[in-house]
């Protein structure tokens, strides 16, 4: 049972931090949040689709589809959160209230693309663990707990931001989702490390001795800054390069906010 | 924050989750490490069991020795001394054949198969007794009772604990909760209170919770109400005073006059007639005062925070037959030519307040009009409208003074106004009221039939619908 919790714990705080941010910071920004059921209908149906073919998928491309689906999640997950990002300046200067549609999908996007890979592993766990191994009970009721404990805490994250204010709830959620975006962009590189399309034979620091990825610090790190403890030049190139980005639009957002320091409360 | 309801009902629900579940999980882990022990102990008095089926033991006084290091901790040692399980055996006869070192040399529990109470070493037991069905043999087992059920509370304890200290962690954060969700209305009631009693601004405040909202909504709307009645209540004041001020003042010049008059004591045949004549400017002049007051009572009678609605259905054609009929002695008096036309038109309003609007209309058109003039008055059908119209032959009203005629005590012309027309400046500020309180519309236009004043008010015909 106590594997169970782990694991699905360890999934779904990962999804939750990113659906928390996304709702906090778009609800600091006039908009609804209509979008969820959508995000929860096509992570849903995605994640089953993904976990019910995965022996298929992972035989694609020489037997390098899973780590390319996955590759694939990752990066429209990261792009569409890099777009939401660059266009909260723009939606602070507008005078309208109304949302533009392009962002509402940029949110789906990234949260669903977040979602169908955490969701997809807690399918096949619980199927090959759970009900196929005949630990049903068990590994249902750690699954239970586990996601309890996960959305619960989410539940907190999300009216955490919105305590903060508007103005610090958008500047927070920027560098939360730059951080998230910058990690997500990391392990498609490794991915593709993995999948062999990119060489990644130079590892620049070992740190597994000090925070292991398996480890519950580990963890946390993974999902907040992407964190891994022996990362590839590669990766590291695309970290750093993601993070100067993330700098440049959150004091594109900090400017916004203190130029118009009214718009944020006029659109409210 | 979106909503109160949300925010406690989401946030008190992910707490208890929260706290069932970690303290569940706890209670898990303790729960099964205590189990661990029970079962490695259980092992333990196994293998001291088969111990005693080597014949080395009955060289050691029929007790098993044990190497020290199998069991680890001195908290096992105490343990697996308190957990031991005595043994005898007795052959068919009832004489002891083997027993393990604590146990007594009698037999410890009575010669009947099953589980007994027992009583030795100063302790209760908890016994089995079964016999071998093949040769007779009695086998005897025991556990103390006081620990048995010492190791099966510690078990159930270590699963029931943290749910027992969690219930004052949730109890705190829960109090944390509510205050943060009712914090809102902490300071909405903070900021209506530390008002100035003069202060009638709408109160403004940022991201007001969903169940807030109608209620910020409400006392601004009081607050504007307020504001506007003071407001007009002060104008009311200052403009009444105002135009009671001159009537009064005439009187008191003519009855100075009169008390003079008396004072010289003077009979003579001409200061009577003038004394008499100042009598009668004196009951004009009360006339006046009293259709002054009598409008103003009118005025603020019909204002629309004063008005108690009382509608009934009516046909405002017969209404307006009614009042001219009722005033048509002033028309004939300015030889005045009259039309009333129309057909029947049925709306939903006070009758006394429509009546009203008519009489001053229609008293309006005439005042206004010349001697001799013509004046119409139509009541139509007009798509979803009900239309009273009035229009004359009179000098009309310049475009610009309008929006101004409906003001309380104005008068076409201000003070230099034609002093043969009487009038108190209160007349179109009620119709005006009247018209706001049936939503009807009314406006100023040249009259293209006449070439005077045409004065249109158009009822609405929902106003009918809303009075079946």
């Amino acid at each position: 049972m106590i594997d169970a919790v782990v694991l699905v714990l360890r999934e779904v705080m990962e999804a939750m931090l990113v659906c928390c941010v996304l709702l906090a910071s778009s609800h600091a920004l006039g908009a609804r949040h209509f979008w969820l059921l959508a995000v929860t209908a096509c992570a849903l149906a995605g994640a089953l689709l993904y976990a019910v073919n995965l022996a298929e998928v992972t035989t694609l491309f020489d037997g390098r589809g899973q780590e390319l689906v996955n590759v694939l999640l990752l990066v429209v997950s990261s792009v569409s959160l890099f777009y939401y990002m660059s266009r909260i300046p723009v939606m602070l200067l507008t005078t309208s209230i109304a949302v533009p549609a392009a962002v509402y999908i940029a949110i789906i996007l990234a949260a669903a693309g977040a979602l169908i890979r955490e969701l997809a592993e807690i399918f096949v766990y619980v199927f090959s663990y759970g009900i196929a191994a005949g630990r049903t009970v068990p590994v249902l009721s750690g699954a239970a707990i586990g996601a309890g404990v996960g959305v619960s805490t989410g539940v907190f994250l999300y009216y955490g931001l919105l305590w903060l204010g508007k103005k610090r709830c958008l500047q927070v959620s920027v560098v939360v989702m730059g951080l998230i975006s910058a990690g997500l962009l990391s392990q498609a590189t490794r991915f593709l490390v993995q999948a062999g399309l990119v060489p990644g034979e130079h590892v620049v620091w070992d740190s597994s001795w000090l925070v292991a990825e398996s480890t519950l610090i580990g963890e946390l790190l993974h999902a907040l800054i992407g964190y891994d403890a022996t990362p590839s030049m590669e990766q590291m190139s695309v970290y750093l390069m993601s993070l100067f980005f993330v700098f440049i639009l959150l004091r594109r957002v900090i400017s916004t906010q203190s130029t118009y320091n009214n718009a944020i409360q006029q659109k409210a | 924050m979106i909503s109160i309801r949300w925010f406690l009902t989401l946030t008190l629900i992910a707490l208890i989750v929260l706290v069932s579940f970690l303290s569940s999980l706890r209670g898990y882990r303790e729960s099964m490490s205590e189990a661990e022990i029970l079962f490695d102990l259980q092992l333990l008095e196994h293998v001291k069991l088969l111990g005693l089926l080597n014949p080395a033991s009955y060289l050691e006084g029929n007790a098993l020795v044990l190497d020290d290091n199998i069991v680890l901790t001195s908290a096992e040692v105490e343990l697996s001394s308190q957990l031991e399980v005595v043994y005898q055996i007795f052959d068919r006869d009832g004489r002891l054949v083997i027993r393990s070192e604590s146990s007594p040399v009698e037999n410890m529990a009575a010669f009947e198969s099953g589980y007994q109470q027992a009583e030795f070493n100063n302790y209760q037991w908890r016994a089995l007794v079964a016999q071998d069905p093949r040769d007779g043999h009695w086998v005897m087992a025991a556990q103390r009772s006081d620990v048995r059920y010492r190791l099966a509370e510690t078990v159930t304890l270590q699963a029931v604990l943290p749910s027992v200290l969690a219930v004052p962690i949730a109890g705190l954060l829960i109090w944390l909760i509510v205050g943060v969700g009712l914090r809102p209305i902490q300071i909405l009631a903070a900021v209506v209170r530390a008002r100035e009693t003069s202060d009638l601004r709408p109160v403004e405040l940022h991201d007001v919770p969903r169940e807030l909202t109608p209620l910020t909504q409400s006392t601004n709307e009081l607050l504007m109400r307020l504001a506007l009645a003071f407001d007009r209540e002060k104008r009311f004041a200052a403009d009444a005073a105002h135009e009671l001020r001159t009537p009064i003042s005439i009187l008191k010049v003519q009855l100075h006059n009169i008390l003079h008059d008396l004072h010289e004591k003077k009979t003579a045949r001409e200061d009577h007639d003038k004394s008499a004549e100042s009598l009668r400017e004196i009951g004009e002049g009360i006339d006046r005062l009293a259709k002054l007051i009598e409008q103003i009572l009118i005025l603020n009678r019909t204002s629309p925070d004063q008005y108690m609605q009382s509608f009934s259905r009516m046909d405002l054609l017969v209404l307006a037959r009614d009042v001219v009929s009722s005033e048509f002695e002033q028309i004939l008096a300015r030889d005045q030519v009259f039309s009333l036309t129309g057909e029947s038109a049925i709306i939903v309003g006070d009758v006394t307040a429509l009546r009203s609007l008519v009489q001053n209309l229609l008293i309006n058109a005439s005042k206004y009009t010349p001697v001799g003039g013509q004046i119409s008055l139509s009541v139509t059908n007009e798509q979803n409208l009900v239309v009273l119209r009035f229009e004359d032959s009179g000098p009309g009203i310049p475009e610009c003074e309008y929006s101004r005629v409906f003001d309380r005590f104005y008068r076409l012309g201000g003070d230099h106004h034609d002093p043969s027309v009487s009038g108190s400046g209160l007349g179109l500020a009620i119709v005006k009221h009247i018209a706001e309180m049936h939503e009807a519309d009314i406006q100023f236009s040249r009259s293209a039939s006449l070439g005077g004043l045409c004065v249109t008010v158009s009822f609405p015909l929902n106003n009918v619908e809303r009075g079946k």
